[in-house]
């Protein structure tokens, strides 16, 4: 038996369960919306409030699921009164693309290069997920054929889904190949298998995380409920979701090991460095020397580590790319003692299809992930890890070293490969394997909220 | 965000409070004990350069210089989870204090208080703590090599 998250006094039917549960359904359509008519916008949000998946609804493993958020700019065109509006965070309100210099989204990934819809401020995101072909389209006709007479349009949609691993079989992997998903937080009261290495290491082995980290009005790891968004009985129980779309250049990653590696063996080992995980997904803080598909394989073994015995990074470097992301232990000195204020909650689904195996040049097509990143700070949590962990090395003691997968190098990044036998290897001449292609912020509404739009405007912040 | 001035890495900020009447000398020893023995719980953050308070004007004013990593934005929100009594034992002596625990609060208290900066120079705009502190640790390890060859 693996012990499950305790539920506190959260009310599993009134959060989205976007908000607190990874979602493992292999097909989704990410659609954009706008708001033109907002009183009848309003009566199809609070409508469409009993059709979305709560926290609890997903403990039936429903086939698919629903779930609306909106922009700042959204919230402001159902009319949302100004001391409401204003009441949301500086970043929310502003937006992604004018957090761009912040984000590290400059050059290729500058908003101006952005693709449709988000070249624009959007209203709307509606996120439909599936176990089945059949049933997202069919979920996603049903919604794209009541957008008009409900006062929204339709300003784009993203066809999402799991990628074909060796044997055909949709699996969770992304496009460089490697499996993904593995790291989720494990979140109190969310009704999720505590699994080791999910939460945060204590003396008794791992803890879940505070929903308040995900969930606001909840207490967070400092044991205190932050102030809301007024009104709180809106803002409650609701969540923040920052969508990335994410190019991948698979060539230029290709590329890029064949140059710097002796022989096919070496790229595995050099490319798992950069990772953290071998291709399998099993740790390089495991298992150093080689892949371990079978350890890959054990959800109870395979994140169960915490970095303590690798300070140095002999086995997983300390800038390798889900080090960054998830220091756990790993950090010495002072910026050890905050990680767990900057965790992320990770949904998403690669779009595009793969780059064939015996590829010998990029074929131009556009591939990569939506991101969707749970968060009940967007400043704390999804800003600061993007910007000290991803795009800086000095939190780490690694100079100006950025995350060699997704960091913003532009052909002159480095990356430090500790070794037990002295000297440290280095890769030089690292460019970007990733560019920002689009994102937003939005506000995921507990269920209550979103009926709430039934009445006038006032009444919603009343 | 101007009042806070970016050098390379390093973040410059100067912030002038008042002080509430007849709370300066208890301040002072504060300060003085916070100080001590090579900055104790100010050198564990790992991220502060240089920080300097002057008490002045017929101790009426707090004057508050630092020299630190990184942005303002990512750091004084790290600064008051990890140290929130320290900084309480400080600017809980001057009108209008909010307190460390409501971070925005505290943040637009400091830099509503900040005043700009005219001039600067720093050595090493592109040298954080801890790279100077690696750098003098290989030093000093590279010097004890060099002892043992001799």
């Amino acid at each position: 038996m693996t012990a499950q998250s305790t539920a506190g006094n959260l009310d599993r039917n009134d959060i989205q369960g976007m908000a607190m549960r990874p979602y493992r359904f292999p097909f989704a359509h990410y659609h954009v919306l706008n708001v033109g008519d907002s009183a009848k916008a309003r009566r199809w949000f609070s409508g469409i409030a009993g059709r979305c998946t709560t926290v609890a609804g997903l403990d039936a493993s429903p086939s698919q699921a629903f779930n609306v958020a909106l922009s700042w700019q959204g919230l402001s065109a159902m009319g949302l009164p100004e001391a409401s509006l204003l009441s949301f965070p500086q970043e929310f309100q502003q937006g992604m693309a004018a957090r761009a210099d912040r984000l590290g989204d400059v050059g290729d990934s500058a908003p101006a290069r952005w693709d449709a819809p988000f070249n624009a401020r959007v209203h709307v995101l509606v996120v439909v997920s599936a176990m089945t072909t059949a049933d997202r389209d069919a979920a996603s006709t049903a919604l794209l054929s009541e957008l008009r007479d409900n006062g929204l349009t339709a300003a784009g949609a993203i066809d999402a889904k799991l990628l074909a691993g060796p044997d055909g079989k949709l699996a969770p992997i992304e496009h460089f190949g490697y499996r993904d998903g593995i790291t989720e937080p494990s979140i109190e009261g969310s009704g999720e298998p505590a699994l080791p290495g999910a939460g945060v290491p204590d003396a008794a082995g791992w803890r879940a995380l505070r929903a308040g980290e995900f969930v606001l009005g909840q207490p967070d790891e400092t044991g205190a409920v932050p102030d809301l968004p007024t009104p709180a009985n809106f803002s409650g129980n609701g969540s923040f979701v920052v969508l990335r779309k994410l190019h991948q250049h698979v060539w230029a990653f290709r590329n890029y090991l064949r140059s710097s590696a002796k022989d096919d063996a070496d790229a595995a080992l050099v490319a798992a460095k950069m990772m953290g995980r071998w291709q399998s997904g099993a740790p390089l803080a495991l298992t150093a020397k080689q892949d371990d598909p079978v350890l890959a394989a054990d959800p109870k073994r395979n994140n169960d580590f915490t970095y303590l015995d690798d300070l140095q990074g002999t086995s997983c470097p300390v800038g390798a790319h889900v080090r960054r992301l998830n220091p756990r232990s790993g950090l010495t000195g002072p910026n050890g003692a905050s990680v767990h204020r900057h965790r992320l909650l990770r949904q998403g689904l690669p779009y595009g299809t793969r780059l064939p195996a015996d590829a010998t040049a990029d074929d131009g097509a556009e591939r990569g992930a939506v991101m969707l990143l749970v968060n009940a700070d967007i400043a704390r949590q999804f800003e600061f890890v993007q910007k000290v962990w991803i795009n800086d090395g000095g939190f780490a003691g690694l100079e100006n070293e950025k995350d060699p997968m997704i960091g913003g190098n532009d052909g002159s990044g480095t990356f430090t490969i500790p070794r037990v036998e002295p000297p440290r290897r280095r890769l030089q001449k690292l460019p970007a394997f990733v560019s920002t292609r689009g994102g937003e912020y939005f506000f995921l509404p507990g269920i209550a909220a979103l009926r709430s739009f039934a009445g006038s405007p006032a009444d919603t912040a009343s | 965000m101007s009042v806070v001035l970016k050098a390379g890495k390093i973040s410059v900020l100067t912030a002038i409070t008042k002080i509430v009447p007849g709370q300066a000398e208890v301040l002072r020893k504060t300060l003085q004990g916070l100080t001590a023995a090579n900055g104790g719980k100010i050198a564990s953050l790992g991220t502060i350069h240089i920080v300097r308070w002057v008490i002045f004007d017929n101790d009426t004013r707090l004057f508050f210089a630092t020299n630190f990593d990184g942005d303002v934005e990512d750091y004084m929100r790290d600064f008051a989870e990890r140290a929130p009594d320290g900084i309480d034992a400080i600017w809980g002596h001057c009108e209008g204090y909010p307190g460390a625990r409501d971070y925005p609060k505290l943040r637009d208290y400091i830099l509503g208080s900040a005043v700009e900066t005219d001039g600067y120079y720093c050595a090493y705009p592109n040298s954080t703590v801890a790279d100077i502190n690696k750098a003098l640790d290989w030093k000093g390890k590279l010097d004890t090599f060099l002892d043992q060859l001799g």
